[in-house]
């Protein structure tokens, strides 16, 4: 289609070539009503009416308005866009320091936790150190009583195996038995067994 | 469900697309439009240039043979400065064509180089 | 007299064309025999006109100044829709200093900052005071395009006489604020930077006729442009009216009619297209003028 409407109008710019030499020639042979000179005048006379009205109504009212109407709006974009991008920077900002202050109450709030879980096992540990000590102390006392209950256990056990065995003597034997040397031959037995 | 999590994403997204808009419109305004001879070398075809040139050409050529008859008439010449003046009207045809090839060709540069660095630009 | 003529050329409409192209009418009723006998039915007359009919200018209002014919034709016509829809759309649309506009407004918007874009690229900052000028030309001549894509509508852009008029002025203006702001040094812009001495009778001429044919490279290019499209529609046009319309046989109009979309299409592309040529070829050589390359 591009190349059909391009033969055309070579063929066109030929054509009109050649009857525009021919219009200086005659006329009145020219084919094309583009070349009826007896009309030129009066298109060139409504084509000088016409565009001298365009252009002062152009120049006078138009072209002014508009451009007005433009910079007024190009202006108030120009705000606009200002306005926002530093209300976005302020948002930014906002949000920023808000971060910031968050990481740091985080952050805070971690160390609390942190020294507080430290005072408490500090605090056990030294509890759990009194405990052991009192307790360790109190086995030590209770071991010394049971040493020594046991050592007097031992005492009157000696007494009682001398009278038992002196008593068993005077009984059997009829014989008196010194109580001492009951007690001694008692703790010898004793000691040996 | 996560994908149309309403809260979170959304906000943020439009945030980014905001700022994105915001960066689009203030480029928009501090690079002014794309320029007029852009639109007429991306839409002037070869056949439409071929046309150009051909009346640069024609236009040349009718310009020289109608001085060359007009100083043949005056000086009573004929046919010698009708001659001429083809001639020079030819070369001042060719003169044209080269120009207006030429001017095409650096406007084609021009819009060539400007889609490259946009898509270079794009592509960052 | 004058009126008469007018009347004989819109209602010539149909059977008999404008004395203006015989050689081509007839080669279309040849054609279109040949389309009807191959059809075998009846085709409705009125449907298919030359294509170069679209372009003929029919006065509206005949008026002369002296000797000069100015009638208000349908170009004039078309050139007043123009101007009174693109004031329209630019005056009225921007009312309200909402800070989001409205369709129109956008549209309005839109158009500003691209030519002013357009303008501050191309020339700079001296270019500003050209701004409105160069406003009104790419509106004028972008709405001029797009009022001629309306099926039936004339447009005006599609004569060279208008095209060359606007390109003329163009040029000369230019040439003026060069020669005002630079002098006699101006015609530096005729010499190459460091070229030869020796190669400016031969480099100045043809730089010289390089700038005298701007005017008309800016025009022919717009013209043709113009009218070829106009010229494609229609014939496109007509091959679907004309196999469409032949009974029991909708099916082969289909094909054509969907090229006619897309010819269409491919027309309004070439419509803004060609406006912003003009456009930036005026600021480019506004630059040129200002600054001297």
């Amino acid at each position: 289609m591009m190349i059909l409407r391009a033969l055309l109008l070579a063929s066109a710019a030929s054509v009109c070539l050649s009857i525009d030499m021919a219009m200086a020639a005659d006329a009145q042979k020219a084919g094309m009503p583009q070349f009826d000179l007896t009309r030129f005048p009066s298109q060139i006379f409504w084509l000088g009416v016409a565009f001298v009205v365009l252009y002062l109504i152009m120049s006078k009212v138009a072209l002014p308005r508009i451009g007005a109407v433009l910079e007024a709006r190009a202006n108030r974009i120009g705000s606009d866009l200002d306005r926002a991008s530093a209300l976005t920077a302020e948002a930014d900002q906002t949000r920023a320091a808000y971060e910031k202050t968050l990481g740091e109450s985080r952050a805070k709030a971690q160390d609390v936790g942190r020294s507080t879980e430290a005072a408490l096992a500090k605090e056990s540990a030294e509890r759990q150190a009194v405990l052991g000590n009192e307790l360790a102390g109190r086995i030590r006392d209770a071991e010394a009583r049971i040493a020594a209950a046991k050592s007097a256990a031992m005492a009157n056990l000696a007494g009682v195996a001398a009278d038992t065995a002196s008593l068993a003597v005077e009984r059997v034997a009829g014989v008196k038995v010194d109580p001492a040397e009951a007690a001694d031959a008692a703790r010898v037995a004793l000691a040996r067994a | 469900m996560s994908e149309t999590d309403p809260g979170k994403t959304s906000s943020s997204s439009s945030g980014d697309d905001f700022a994105a808009r915001l960066a689009a419109a203030r480029g928009r305004r501090d690079a002014g439009r794309e320029t007029t001879s852009d639109v007429a070398a991306r839409n002037t075809g070869q056949l439409g240039l071929g046309f150009r040139i051909a009346v640069d050409l024609l236009a040349g050529v009718t310009v020289g043979v109608g001085m060359g008859l007009v100083l043949d008439r005056w000086l009573g010449t004929s046919p010698w400065f009708l001659l001429v003046f083809l001639i020079l009207g030819f070369a001042a045809g060719m003169t044209n064509m080269l120009r207006t090839v030429r001017a095409n060709d650096a406007a084609r540069a021009r819009v060539a180089a400007e889609r490259r660095e946009r898509e270079h630009k794009d592509a960052r | 007299m004058r009126r008469a003529r007018a009347s004989r050329q819109s209602a010539g409409n149909g059977n008999t064309r404008t004395p203006a192209d015989p050689s081509a009418g007839e080669e279309w009723d040849k054609h279109l025999a040949g389309l009807r006998r191959l059809a075998g039915a009846d085709v409705k007359e009125t449907t298919v006109a030359s294509p170069l009919d679209q372009f003929t200018i029919k006065p509206i209002v005949p008026l002369s100044l002296g000797k000069l014919d100015i009638s208000f034709t349908n170009s004039a016509l078309m050139m007043g829709i123009a101007v009174a829809l693109i004031a329209g759309v630019l005056v009225f649309s921007v009312r309200s200093r909402d800070l989001v506009p409205g369709r129109l407004q956008s549209v309005a918007e839109l158009g500003y900052e691209f030519i002013a874009g357009m303008v501050r690229e191309n020339v700079g900052d001296e270019g500003r005071k050209y701004f409105p000028f160069i406003f009104s030309v790419f509106s004028f001549v972008l709405m001029g395009n797009l009022l001629g894509m309306l099926p039936g509508a004339f447009t005006f852009t599609s004569h060279i006489a208008v095209t060359f008029a606007m390109a003329l002025t163009i040029f000369v203006g230019i040439t003026l604020i060069g020669l005002t702001r630079h002098g006699t040094h101006f015609f530096s812009l005729f010499f190459p930077h460091g070229a030869p001495i020796a190669a400016a009778p031969i480099l100045i001429p043809i730089e010289v006729i390089s700038y005298l044919s701007r005017p008309i490279s800016l025009s022919v290019r717009l013209f043709a442009n113009m009218t070829v499209g106009h010229i494609i529609l229609k014939i496109f046009a007509g091959f679907v009216v004309t196999l469409g319309s032949v009974q029991f046989f909708i099916l082969p109009g289909i094909l054509p009619f969907g090229m006619l979309i897309g010819l269409t299409a491919l027309e309004f592309f070439v419509a803004f297209l060609q406006a912003y040529i003009f456009t930036i070829l005026s600021c480019i050589y506004l630059n040129d003028a200002i600054h001297l390359h």
